[in-house]
């Protein structure tokens, strides 16, 4: 009798299993997909804002301190620092929409095998860790993009990098405590979980 | 007094069951956020000029401070459970007694917090002024002083027993 009742518990577990198996694998597929499709453009871009900022640093900048000349009421160097602000400003903007598309998935992947790994899991709570992960990584992004910007605004004005990072500041301590909301109803089954362990103790 | 303590950790339970979730996911937030905070924020306005460092460090600060406010009712209940746990395992195998074993986990966990907390605030302090950092020191040595003697009160019968024998 027991066997018969078991089945249909078995059979779910089962279902649910594959179901996992088959989000993970969608995860890893999708990821795949957007590298392929955007990973090539997001390296460029990449590649290109980088070496703007390297010879905006090392050739640019130098040469427009060495001048000391004022065009239109405004030195040079805050005039090459705004052109390379703006050139970079679009090619990060640009590409950070398949950036965010390649983090998602990479964030799916991370979620998937953290999932697995912790064990107890399904699909919503790997939805959970996936929203997590995401949030830091956009933290994480948002610092590196901001890192190639600061010292051009500071040739603008001192006071934009700091206006700017006391935004990002602000913002990122939201993004933050989304992301540990996030996973707010995993750690509820751990506590409860943890709860009636201790419970079962104290009768003893 | 043996049921007293049995009914404050069936609260502990209780708490633990129907507010953990909410005090570790702050734990969690708290952690994150001075984890950004002081690797990644604070360094970064740090290159810029002194007063963004403050600005940053008073943000985070602030930040940080409400998130662990929002775990300190939690955290009381998580402290009685682990005490009753560590006490269980270690106190009465000790033959100190459910009552004190319990007293004394309980007072050390508190010093462990409380050091604990000065570790992550400590940063913070710092980089607001050394004075501000060394009052918050002062204050914790203090507490830690009157928790250890607390605990010494409870552990010296047991101790002097022991000296008596050897």
């Amino acid at each position: 009798m027991s066997i018969k009742k078991d089945e249909p518990k078995r059979e779910e577990h089962g279902l649910e299993e594959r179901k996992i198996e088959a989000y993970g694998s969608k995860m890893y597929q999708e990821s795949a997909k957007a590298v392929r499709e955007v990973g090539t453009r997001v390296a460029l871009s990449i590649g290109a804002a980088i070496l703007i900022w390297l010879f905006g640093t090392l050739v640019f900048i130098p040469i427009a301190d060495g001048m000391q000349q004022i065009f239109f009421g405004y030195p040079v160097n805050a005039i090459i620092s705004t052109i390379i602000v703006a050139a970079m400003a679009i090619i990060v903007f640009t590409v950070f929409v398949d950036v965010r598309r390649l983090t998602s998935g990479l964030s799916g992947i991370l979620a998937y095998q953290f999932g697995k790994i912790s064990g107890d899991v399904d699909i919503e709570s790997i939805k959970h860790y996936r929203t997590a992960l995401d949030g830091v990584l956009y933290v994480v992004i948002v610092v590196l993009s901001y890192l190639l910007f600061a010292n051009y605004l500071a040739q603008i004005h001192a006071a934009i990098p700091a206006i700017l990072l006391i935004l990002i500041v602000v913002w990122s301590i939201f993004a933050l405590w989304r992301s540990a909301r996030a996973i707010a109803a995993e750690i509820g089954k751990y506590t409860k979980k943890v709860a009636n362990e201790i419970e079962k103790l104290s009768e003893v | 007094m043996m049921v007293s303590n049995k009914e404050e950790i069936k609260r502990a339970i209780e708490y633990l069951r129907l507010h953990g979730q909410k005090t570790l996911t702050s734990m969690l937030a708290a952690l994150l956020v001075w984890l950004f905070g002081i690797l990644v924020f604070i360094p970064l306005a740090d290159s810029l000029n002194w007063q963004t460092r403050v600005l940053v460090s008073v943000l985070f600060f602030f930040a940080f401070s409400v998130l662990i406010v929002q775990t300190l009712p939690g955290l009381k209940g998580l402290i009685d459970v682990s005490a009753y746990l560590l006490a269980r395992r270690y106190g009465v195998a000790k033959g100190l007694g459910r009552e004190n074993a319990l007293a004394v986990f309980k007072h050390l966990l508190c010093i462990v917090c409380s050091l604990v907390f000065y570790g992550l605030y400590f940063p913070f302090l710092a980089s607001f002024h050394p004075a501000v950092n060394g009052i918050a020191l002062i204050v914790v040595l203090v507490l830690t002083f009157f928790l250890l003697l607390k605990v010494f009160s409870i552990l010296s019968p047991k101790f002097l027993e022991w000296l008596a024998k050897s």
